[in-house]
């Protein structure tokens, strides 16, 4: 696999007029093109407030001085740069049906978005170190990563999350994408602990077809992928459907967990169109530049 | 039910596999997910992993273990058994005669019958044979236990177009009888078959009827006469439906149609036209555009060819002017050529006229030719003329008369005609007042004699006057053509030993080798037939025949019961057999919807690979279209080089017992042998022949054979009977063990059967050496002799060695001549003179004894002379006399005979010994005789003397005879001018009939082995049940001490209720019959109907039988008729009174054993209620010479009805319905006359004790009375010699002389005429017993002379002293292409046979396929046969491929598309601008800083 069958060059033409934009200011880790909610150098005004003892004189506002006679600073908007952090659940059950292959490619789209505006990334697995990539060259360097994971191990998306949260820097929050099949109970944990710091979350729900719509039937005994446990099941279409409820019902909790946390959630579908899922993920982040 | 083969049960076992594959735990699919915790909602507790699982039902289950059951039910062969009237092995002989292929059913009825049969078929008993032969005496299926056989060769069957052939089909039904099996017979037939032939067929025959519809309308007759102007064509047509029919007459002549001629026929009736047609040689006339329904359309068209007549010189003299109706009618005969007289051309020729007709002049006291008369004044000969009588009204017509035959002269009318007094001359035609038309002769010349003038009526405009002249003058004038029509069914014969070519109508010429039979002709048309000379200056001849369809088949009312066919003893018989009917087809049927159910529960895979899954539903796929086959139930036919060899073992006398036993040796022989696979049968013949043991597998010989005629050796048989029990199925061969001696059939044209069926036959020879024998050849002595006269009696005695003999001559009883005389080998002459006592008959015995004489048979002659004297009358007196007080009045008929000087000899009619008693009689009297008194033999003697000898009969009746002595539709009836039936409807009444049977104790005595005597009373009351129609009624009680009515009088119940009403009947204790004849009476008395009637069966004994007469006669008083059947010690003592009292008739039943056809017998004389009693004066209907000057008669008080035949006289008419009292006829030679009523202890006892000479005026009309000559019979060896001398017989004289067998079988001899004027012929005689011979000598149609002789041939053919006929049975053998005469040892060698062909069943093997097809299945379905944790391939969710097509199309756009299909991600790339994705970044980036910048 080349990194143009991750990242075709026509996607990334067309994801050029993008950027990353969550919908609130993020604290980077520099100067970036980001809105911070500190308050930087930047042209922009942003506010004022009282003079403490230390501040920069060179920032009071000498004009509410001479009128109010108030030490009162002047507060300008600070530009920060964004750090995205791609969580890739890379464990074995990626591997079933093109899962891995769509998480990839997902990570390849947005992190090019990312690295042409300059934002800081990182992409995170469940096993192997976490992979920082910057600059003009982290595209390539990132497309390489990409391309040489292979699902792997059992999830453990939470303590994924909080070793990702651990080894981030204190004050930074940037924006966390969580790509996974959430197939482990320790999907809460995740998306419980994602938005923690204050980072946005993105969680990408990456399902095969048949993992929404089960076609199976007869006395089966399942194999889990990851773990070798094995459910004997015998399906007749009452217990099929008892099934599609559940997975029904697990989605519904996932989408109602990321609501109530903040968290922006994006079921993929394998067969969805990736190029137009990724238009809307964009949009819905930072909408069209013109 | 019952199963077949019960080892089938076996695959019952079937059902632990499927179980096992059940209790097995079902392997689960492995199926690899991303993750289960999602699934476990939907897990289900699975236990620790063992193999096996508890039972669980399920659907697949429960129809895999029904599909076992029904394998395993299949396999077994099942059958259901029912109780069935049939024997082990049935016989069904089929008619196919040409009615049968009438369309009254669809499509006609030998598809009915076929339908019938094959319904029949399947009732018949567990393991039950069959055989099918048709009425010409073919064997179309022989001893075949296979359904599927008998339905094809059932299907094979064809509508033939001759009538049956039922002495052939009889002896072959017969011979197909087993030894080891019952055999029973079913006769479907549309019942076209005369009394006699009916008493041929088996007893315990059962008779399925066809058809129901006789309306046909035919062609029964077509002449074709040569006119001056061409052809005159006489048809007549018969219309047998219930509607005038009319319709187009269609004729050809020489394949030239001619124009069509209506014609009308009245329902009922005929007609008879005749139709001017243009010279030729061959006419065809059909019927067409017919307008009343005609079923059979086989009789619609008749063929003749034109005879040749002899011409005739007719001179007709008339006082003023000859009538020009008689002149114009006489020269429209083109064989007449009118000389001298009053030709209408004026040329007087001198010649001398065959025929003289005298139109109203006195012919010349002495005529020079035969003679036509019209009215001569002074009449002519015995013919006396008297006065006019004024406008007679027809009233007889002599029918029986073949100048009158056919004619329908009721519609003339007579203005007057002469009051004539006939003389002895005979009467055709008369009115009351006087004869109108007699034929008669004076010294040589015959004569017709009209009693009017042509015109005094209005005969010359009717179409019979011109037949009635044209056959007068043929008649006369000896101008009868030359038989030239004969019908279909007759072998085409020719005394001609030249090569012949028989012509199909069809045109194909079929070449006959010299010495070789001609073919029967099969088909109807014009057949030629050329006869070759033997060399070269002889001339072809040539001889033309129309064969036309039998007069007898144009008769298609079919009859629904056969009444000389005693019926089935099916009530007897129910329970004794079993048959059984398989239901495979439906177990099979089931069994396929089963595992088509079974197909549908398991379609879902359930955890096995896919493609062990995919091997499971292909092979329920195979198993189903298995199951499929086996419903079809197919067959293979295959070669088989398997011998089947039929033994046919000579079993005749003239083998003898150590022939026999050499031919058993033989067979033991060749037995021992014989390899595994070979087939034998055996059977033994005689005069006929017998299936001893069916072809089958390692047969044994049994000790038991069936009895054969030993007398006589028919080869013929013998063959066609090895034939039709030789398999199909094999290569066959027939083994002949026998001497070759035959004494009949022709054994040439079975061999050649035998060689077109492809059976070889090879011979053995076994036979009796006969060194000492020593036998009478021949004895003879003269017919007739005076008293005192010296005769001398010849005969030839032959020898095989030289040797001393012991020669006894007896006459009846008495020793003549007895001396030891010297004989040489062959033929020794001896004669003896005697002197001839002074009357009588003088029955001679010869015999002849030898020391090493082994063939008794051959040693004893007979000869007879009969002595002139008085008149011989043989009484023969019925039983009745025995016990009936008073007698029947034949001691008081003797005592008159003999009063007027006759000579009686009184006889029990039982003890008629046929032929022989016969000898110098000159009439028979038989005296209230019952039909059983007289067995076949006597009645064929009888029947011959009558007819061949004849010797005049008169039948007196009683209460045991005509319609009481059953003789309805018998041999003797044949012989009567009445038939014992009245058919008019509204003579018919209805019964009511209570059977009154004992069953004290005595009656559980068995009686056969396996019945009781009540079994068998049971049965005949059941028989007696059908017999009666549907409006009477019945009433059966048992009596022991006490009375018990099984079956209340009722209305007639169906057979099955009343079957089973009287199968209650059970045996109790005493017997008082006291008393339940008042019962039956009460209960009778509430049935509204004419004739009420108690029939008794009793075993002899009841407590008072006095009362009981007392009893029988106080019903008889109140109109009630009471009938005892019995048997036992004491029955007719104590039980005749009884029947005499009550009215009815007294049965002895012999043993039980006769009861079901006797009860028969006694319900329909009492539902036919023939008997009329009464008051009658009788009235004079004839003018014939007993009843001619009767003024005055007594009165007659009862009398037998019967129904005059149409061409018998009545003399005498009694009663409400003008029944016939004395009626005659002639029969053959002889004349015969009945009395309806009794010999006058009952009835008729005014005329009994009557002065008149009635009676001997009776007797003596029908004694034979004409001219003077001797007839002269004897056997030689196996040759007949017959010799009629008289003298001054007329120089074209000619004898007829026919010769009636003891088998009853009259044959014509050709006689010549020799120097000294007597006739001589000769005739096969084969077999030992009377012969009668009659001979007629004519002249010019006129009787010269009328007498009969009788021959005894003392042994038959069999014993005739001989040798061994080796090359007769080598040239049998080589005819077939056999080998001669073989050893023991080759009697199986497979060399030279044709290969026959069996038929493998495939049902149950392919039942066995589908039972291992389906175990297959369920288990590929349900186990798993490889690792599934080892081996279970990943099964991936579908994975979209994607493609990538590289294109350099321009129109593409620059950047990559990409798109979805259902199946497949489809790349399309550009091929790309070479660029690596940093330069694409650049590019990117700069893009974006324009679009910023702008």
């Amino acid at each position: 696999m080349s990194g143009s069958d991750l990242l075709p060059a026509e996607r990334a033409a067309r994801l050029s007029a993008f950027t990353l934009r969550p919908g609130r200011p993020l604290i980077g880790s520099g100067a970036g093109a980001h809105r911070s909610p500190r308050r930087g150098t930047s042209i922009d005004f942003a506010d004022h407030r009282p003079y403490y003892s230390g501040d920069d004189i060179r920032r009071v506002d000498y004009h509410i001085y001479a009128r109010l006679d108030q030490l009162v600073l002047r507060l300008y908007e600070a530009d920060d740069d964004l750090t995205v952090r791609f969580l890739i659940d890379t464990s074995l059950s990626m591997s079933v049906g093109d899962k891995l292959l769509r998480a990839k490619e997902l990570t390849a789209a947005l992190g090019f978005v990312a690295l042409e505006h300059r934002d800081r990334l990182s992409v995170h697995t469940l096993d192997g170190p976490p992979m920082s990539f910057n600059g003009g060259t982290g595209l390539p360097a990132l497309l390489h990563h990409l391309e040489r994971l292979v699902g792997r191990g059992q999830t453990d998306l939470g303590g994924s999350v909080r070793r990702v949260l651990s080894s981030t820097a204190q004050g930074r929050s940037g924006l966390n994408i969580i790509v996974s099949d959430l197939l482990s109970p320790g999907w809460v944990d995740a998306i419980r602990l994602a938005p923690a710091r204050g980072a946005a979350t993105i969680v990408v729900h990456v399902l095969h077809p048949d993992e929404i719509e089960p076609n199976l039937s007869g006395d089966l005994d399942l194999v889990d992928i990851e773990t070798q446990d094995r459910v004997s099941v015998s399906l007749d279409p009452t217990q099929i459907s008892k099934v599609k409820a559940t997975i029904a019902e697990w989605m519904n909790d996932i989408r109602q967990a990321t609501a109530s946390l903040g968290c922006t959630y994006v079921p993929l579908r394998t067969d969805d169109n990736l190029d137009e899922r990724l238009v809307e993920i964009l949009t819905s982040l930072s909408g069209q530049r013109t | 039910m019952n199963l077949l083969n019960p080892w089938g049960v076996l695959a019952g076992l079937l059902a632990i596999p499927v179980i096992v594959a059940h209790i097995l735990r079902p392997a689960r699919r492995s199926v690899e997910v991303s993750s289960t915790w999602l699934w476990r909602a939907a897990a289900v507790p699975v236990t620790a992993r063992k193999p096996w699982e508890k039972l669980r039902w399920s659907w697949p289950l429960v129809l895999q273990l029904l599909g076992v059951a029904l394998l395993t039910l299949g396999l077994t062969q099942p059958v259901i058994r029912q109780t069935t009237a049939f024997s082990d092995h049935t016989v069904f002989i089929f008619d196919n005669s040409a009615s049968m292929g009438a369309t009254d059913v669809a499509p006609n009825r030998l598809g009915e019958a076929k339908q019938k049969a094959k319904s029949l078929r399947r009732k018949l008993p567990s393991g039950g044979i069959a055989s099918i032969v048709t009425t010409d005496g073919q064997v179309v299926l022989s001893t075949n236990g296979s359904e599927r056989s008998f339905d094809r060769s059932v299907d094979s069957l064809k509508v033939g177009l001759t009538s049956p052939d039922i002495v052939q089909t009889a002896l072959v039904a017969q011979g197909l009888q087993t030894a080891d099996r019952d055999t029973g017979f079913v006769l479907l037939s549309d019942g076209q078959l005369t009394a006699a032939e009916q008493r041929l067929l088996p007893p315990g025959l059962r008779f399925e009827p066809v058809g129901v519809s006789g309306d046909n309308l035919s062609i029964s007759q077509l002449l074709v006469d040569q006119t001056s102007g061409g052809l005159a064509a006489t048809i007549t047509v018969r219309n047998r439906s219930s509607a005038n029919a009319s319709m187009s007459v269609k004729f050809t002549v020489d394949e030239v149609a001619q124009p069509d001629v209506a014609l009308a026929v009245a329902a009922n009736a005929t007609t008879t036209q005749r139709v001017a047609l243009p010279a030729g040689s061959r006419v065809k006339a059909s019927l067409q555009q017919v307008s009343s329904p005609d079923v059979f359309g086989a009789d619609d068209q008749a063929f003749a060819v034109v005879g040749q007549r002899r011409r005739v010189k007719v001179k007709i003299s008339s006082g003023s002017e000859a009538s020009v109706f008689l002149k114009r009618a006489v020269q429209a005969l083109s064989y007449v050529d009118i000389v001298d007289g009053d030709g209408d051309d004026g040329t007087k020729s001198k010649a001398q006229a065959d025929v003289e007709i005298f139109d109203g002049v006195n012919p010349p006291s002495s005529l020079a030719a035969p003679a036509l008369i019209f009215a001569a004044p002074d009449g002519y000969g015995p013919v006396t003329a008297s006065k006019n009588t004024p406008a007679p009204a027809l009233s007889f017509v002599d029918t029986s008369d073949p100048l009158m035959v056919g004619l329908d002269l009721s519609d003339i009318l007579f203005e007057s005609a002469q009051t004539l007094s006939p003389g002895d001359a005979d009467v055709l035609v008369s009115a009351p007042e006087t004869p109108l038309i007699v034929r008669g002769s004076t010294g040589t010349q015959p004569f017709v004699y009209f009693g009017f003038e042509p015109e005094a009526s209005n005969l010359p405009l009717d179409i019979s006057f011109p037949v009635l002249i044209d056959r007068i003058i043929a008649d006369l004038g000896g101008a009868t053509a030359s038989e030239s029509a004969v019908e279909v069914g007759t072998r085409l014969t020719t005394a001609s030993t030249a090569r012949r070519t028989v012509t199909r109508p069809s045109g194909k010429a079929m070449p006959v080798p010299a010495g070789e039979p001609g073919p029967s002709i099969d088909e109807a048309g014009f057949w030629t037939l050329a006869d070759e000379g033997t060399n070269e200056s002889e001339a072809t001849s040539t001889r033309r025949i129309a064969a036309n369809l039998p007069v007898a088949e144009q008769q298609i009312e079919p009859k629904r019961k056969l009444d000389s066919v005693t019926q089935g003893d099916k009530a007897g018989a129910a329970g004794t057999n079993r048959s059984q009917r398989p239901i495979l087809r439906w177990v099979i049927a089931a069994l396929l919807v089963v595992a088509l159910g079974e197909w549908f529960a398991v379609r879902r895979r359930v955890g096995v690979p896919g493609r062990q899954w995919k091997a499971a539903q292909i092979s329920r796929g195979v198993v189903s279209a298995l199951l499929l086959s086996a419903l079809i139930a197919p067959r293979l036919g295959v070669p088989t080089k398997r011998v089947a060899t039929v033994f046919a073992l000579d079993a005749s006398d003239s083998v003898g017992p150590a022939g026999r036993r050499q031919a058993i040796e033989f067979v033991e022989a060749a037995l021992a042998k014989a390899p595994k696979s070979a087939r034998a049968g055996v059977i033994v013949f005689g005069g006929n022949a017998r299936v001893t043991a069916a072809t089958q597998r390692q047969l044994i010989l049994s000790d038991s054979s069936p009895v054969v005629d030993a007398t006589r050796t028919d080869l013929a048989s013998a063959l066609r009977l090895a034939s039709a029990v030789s398999p199909s199925d094999a290569s066959r061969r027939v083994i002949l063990l026998s001497d070759g001696r035959r004494t009949e059939g022709d054994d040439t044209v079975a061999s050649e059967e035998l060689r077109r069926s492809g059976i070889r036959l090879d011979a053995a020879i076994v036979g009796r050496s006969q060194p000492g024998d020593v036998a009478v050849a021949s004895f003879s002595a003269p017919a007739k002799a005076t008293g005192g006269e010296r005769l001398t009696l010849r005969a030839v005695l032959q020898a095989a060695e030289a040797t001393q003999a012991l020669v006894t001559l007896k006459a009846g009883p008495d020793i003549v001549d007895q001396r030891t005389i010297d004989l040489r080998p062959g033929p020794n002459p001896w004669a003896v003179d005697i002197v001839a006592p002074a009357n009588g008959v003088l029955k001679y015995s010869l015999e002849v004894k030898a020391a090493n004489d082994v063939v008794v048979e051959n040693d004893l002659a007979f000869a007879a002379t009969s002595l002139a004297g008085p008149f011989r009358v043989l009484l023969l007196a019925g039983d009745s006399n025995t016990y009936e007080t008073g007698g029947n009045g034949s001691a008081a008929l003797a005592a008159t005979l003999q009063s007027s000087g006759i000579e009686v000899i009184t006889k029990p009619a039982a003890q008629f010994s046929g032929l022989d008693d016969l000898t110098g009689v000159s009439a028979v009297v038989m005296v209230d005789v019952h039909r059983r008194e007289l067995n076949s033999d006597q009645v064929k003697a009888l029947t011959a003397g009558v007819r061949e000898l004849g010797i005049g009969l008169t039948v007196l009746g009683g209460t045991n005879s005509f319609g009481s002595g059953n003789y309805l539709g018998s041999e003797l009836e044949a012989l009567l001018p009445v038939v014992s039936e009245v058919n008019d409807p509204k003579r018919e009444t209805n019964v009511a009939m209570a059977i009154i049977i004992d069953t004290s104790g005595s009656m559980s005595a068995p009686v056969d082995g396996k019945r009781t005597a009540l079994d068998l009373a049971k049965a005949a009351a059941g028989g007696a049940t059908r017999e009666l129609k549907e409006k009477d009624y019945i009433g059966v009680v048992g009596v022991d001490d006490d009375r018990e009515w099984v079956l209340d009088v009722q209305k007639r119940p169906d057979d099955d209720g009343a079957v089973k009403a009287i199968s209650k009947l059970k045996v109790g204790g005493g017997t008082v019959i006291e008393g339940s004849l008042t019962d039956a009476a009460q209960r009778l008395s509430k049935a509204e109907v004419g004739v009420r009637h108690i029939l008794v069966l009793s075993d002899g004994y009841t407590a008072d039988s006095n009362a009981l007469i007392q009893e029988a006669a106080k019903l008889r008083a109140a109109g009630y008729t009471v009938s005892v059947v019995g048997a036992g010690p004491d029955i007719e003592a104590n039980f005749s009174k009884v029947a005499v009292a009550g009215g009815g008739r007294f049965i002895p039943g012999g043993d039980f054993k006769n009861l079901p056809s006797l009860f028969a017998e006694e319900t329909q004389t009492v539902a036919r209620n023939l008997v009329v009693e009464g008051s009658f004066l009788p009235r004079i209907t004839s003018a014939a010479a007993p009843v001619r000057d009767l003024t005055t008669a007594p009165e007659v008080k009862g009398y037998q009805a019967s129904t005059l035949r149409p061409t018998a006289q009545a003399f005498l008419r009694v009663g409400d319905y003008d029944d016939p009292l004395v009626a005659s006829w002639q029969a053959g030679l002889g004349k015969v006359t009945t009395w309806a009523s009794d010999g006058g202890q009952r009835w008729a006892g005014g005329w009994a004790n009557w002065d008149e000479p009635f009676w001997t005026s009776l007797i003596k009309d029908t004694m034979l009375n004409g001219g003077t000559g001797s007839v002269r019979a004897t056997v030689d060896d196996d040759t007949m010699t017959v010799r009629v001398s008289g003298t001054d017989w007329p120089a074209d004289a000619g004898a007829l002389v026919t010769v009636r067998g003891p088998d009853g079988t009259a044959a014509e001899v050709q006689m010549r005429r020799t120097s000294d004027g007597s006739f001589v012929g000769s005739v096969d005689a084969p077999r030992a017993g009377g012969y009668a011979v009659g001979a007629a000598v004519t002249s010019n149609g006129n009787p010269v002379f009328r007498g009969g002789s009788t021959a005894i041939r003392g042994y038959s053919a069999e014993y005739r002293p001989g040798a061994v006929e080796r090359t007769r049975l080598e040239g049998l053998s080589k005819r077939t292409g056999g080998r001669g005469i073989i050893s023991a040892s080759d009697a199986f060698d497979k060399d030279g046979l044709t290969t026959g062909q069996r038929n493998l069943a495939l049902s149950g093997p392919l039942l066995g396929l589908a039972a291992l097809g389906w175990l297959i299945s369920i288990a590929l379905w349900r186990i798993q046969f490889r690792s599934s944790l080892a081996t279970t391939p990943k099964v991936r969710p579908r994975k979209l491929r994607t493609r990538t097509v590289v294109t350099d199309d321009p129109t593409q756009p620059a950047s990559a598309v990409r798109e979805m299909s259902k199946e497949e991600i489809i790349q399309v790339t550009p091929p790309l601008p070479p660029t690596n994705l940093d330069q694409l970044l650049t590019k990117t980036r700069e893009e974006r800083s324009k679009g910023r910048r702008s």
